[in-house]
């Protein structure tokens, strides 16, 4: 399905580009391709076996946009990626929406549009846009993409200049979101109730972005925030595994509920070629069981349900925080360092090793031509806390590195 | 009700004497915080419009504009731009290698229903082209 309108979305494009003739009215084809390798030492993180050094991490994107009239726009962009166990090089649609403005300053896009989080969510595949290699690990996880990356439904965007004060910028969003079914929260799901079928449906999402910028354009203010709410489906013979004396077998589509929040507040402060940026992230997952699964156990069994609200306990409500100052030199090379915090769950103590992760990163970025960039960055770990990704490989040492290099070619 | 506007070829002084100019392939005319806005693409059309710059990205004309226009250096603009063609957020603005080319276009793009227009040292308007009135 999303192979069919892929193509139907860029056969649409050449057709436009040959209905309108204009030499800036054609539309516009541009792409990406990339390929990092990522190196950890004594335990996987962002992809399995980084331990041993991995190159499944490879983004190609194809790009077309156009506007047909001044105040009308499209925009597509075509994805295919490998990102460890996720992607699998399938084409998918990153972006696809139209575009109409209202007035110069204020408009609104209607399809599937880049999810405006922070300063780096909506930008976290632009490559060539910035100086690091990973967008910041403890705000922007990787392995949260495809619950962060896009909205299917509407964007409303705006910006008001405010007599003297600078710049006020707008964007409320809402409408749905769709996993794929290799997003590793479901392969977890799946692998812990023995569910191969499981998936997450969803449904919806709101919220909005916020953002003032000085007069000179040198400094940003912006606080953000997305409310998400799905669902979870369950179709496993016993839900217990053996734990309780009696099987439980469950299909329900609605087993659990998935609810996420996540507020990102920053700043930016640019001085001639540095800048220096900060963003602090509360980020509130909740997995609960349903009222109809709990019903539909306590039946079986003939007692109180034997679990609690929460599907996965004690690692919920996180935070995170980062400082980085990035150095883009006129000519080729470009450096950034920087330091982050991210605790896994606020109610345990943040001496924890397991329970927080601080980072200290330094990135290099060489443009070969004006197309091909090479970077490489290196992270220096303490703490275990990953995000609730991959198994941390029991290691108990909780100083350990990442080091990762990059080649992306754009046009 | 009085309006009075202040048009002027630009005025926009640098360290030298030499001082920006507009010029577009059909009258124009915009205020400063449009020019930034339109090199940015945060607006694409002007009264609807539609208003396209064209940049030399090698020119000195270029690095004063991103100074006392657009308040970005160099690189930071050519990463903005990235940031938004691959958001499909709008196009980046056409580049060209040479003043003679860019004016050959604004010649060439008189009679489309669009306005191209670009930034210069030059003081003398070329034939065939016209100055953008610029206001504060």
């Amino acid at each position: 399905m999303l192979r069919c309108c892929c193509g139907i979305l860029l056969s649409i494009g050449v057709f436009l580009g040959q209905v309108w003739s204009s030499e800036w009215l054609k539309p516009n084809f541009h792409g990406f391709i990339s390929q990092t390798f990522l190196k950890t030492t004594k335990r996987d993180f962002l992809i399995k076996d980084s331990s041993r050094g991995s190159f499944q991490y490879s983004e190609m994107g194809l790009n077309i946009s156009g506007a047909p009239e001044a105040r009308y726009r499209y925009s597509l962009q075509t994805l295919f990626r490998e990102f460890g166990e996720e992607g699998d090089f399938e084409p998918t649609l990153d972006f696809g929406f139209f575009d109409a403005r209202v007035t110069e300053q204020f408009g609104v896009r209607v399809g599937k549009v880049r999810m405006p989080l922070g300063s780096q969510n909506e930008f976290r595949d632009v490559d060539p846009g910035r100086i690091t290699l990973l967008p910041q690990q403890s705000v922007y996880p990787e392995s949260f993409r495809p619950l962060m990356i896009s909205v299917l439904g509407l964007d409303v965007y705006g910006h008001k200049e405010l007599s003297g004060f600078g710049e006020a910028n707008v964007r409320l969003f809402g409408g749905s979101i769709g996993i794929r079914d290799d997003f590793f929260f479901t392969q977890r799901i799946r692998s812990s109730f023995n569910s191969p079928n499981t998936e997450i449906d969803g449904r919806r999402v709101g919220g909005a972005w916020l953002g003032w910028e000085s007069p000179d354009g040198n400094f940003l203010a912006h606080a953000s925030f997305a409310l998400m709410s799905g669902s979870i489906s369950l179709e496993t013979s016993d839900m217990f595994s053996g734990n309780l004396a009696v099987t439980v077998p469950v299909t329900m589509d609605k087993a659990f509920s998935l609810d996420v929040a996540t507020y990102i507040y920053g700043f930016e402060y640019r001085r001639g070629d540095w800048c220096l940026s900060a963003e602090y992230n509360h980020f509130q997952p909740s997995t609960k069981y349903s009222e109809d699964l709990k019903n539909q156990v306590v039946g079986v069994i003939g007692g109180p349900f034997p679990l609690g609200d929460e599907v996965v306990n004690g690692s919920d409500d996180s935070y995170a925080w980062y400082l980085e100052l990035t150095y883009d030199h006129p000519g080729p090379l470009g450096g950034a360092i920087s330091y982050s915090d991210y605790i896994s769950n606020k109610a345990r103590p943040s001496s924890d090793p397991s329970n927080h992760r601080e980072a200290i990163t330094f990135s290099l970025r060489y443009d070969v031509s004006e197309h091909l960039i090479a970077k490489a960055e290196f992270h220096r770990f303490s703490g275990r806390a990953a995000f609730k990704t991959f198994a941390t490989n029991n290691n108990s040492d909780e100083n350990w590195t990442l080091s990762a290099f990059r080649m992306s070619y754009s046009f | 009700m009085f309006r009075i506007f202040f048009f002027f070829f630009l005025t926009l002084p640098l360290h030298s004497e030499e001082v920006l100019h507009f010029y577009s392939s059909a009258p124009l005319s915009l205020e400063k915080n449009q020019l930034r806005d339109l090199y940015l693409g945060r607006i694409l059309d002007v009264d609807k419009v539609t208003v396209r710059p064209v940049v030399l990205p090698t020119g000195a004309s270029h690095k004063a504009l991103l100074k006392e226009v657009v308040f970005k250096t160099a690189s930071q603009f050519k990463r903005h731009w990235k940031k938004m063609l691959f958001t499909g957020k709008a196009s980046p603005p056409a580049e060209f290698d040479s003043e003679k080319g860019v004016f050959e276009l604004l010649r060439s793009k008189n009679e489309e229903k669009g306005i191209w227009f670009f930034c210069s040292f030059r003081k003398e308007k070329p034939d065939g082209v016209f100055e953008v009135e610029v206001g504060k």
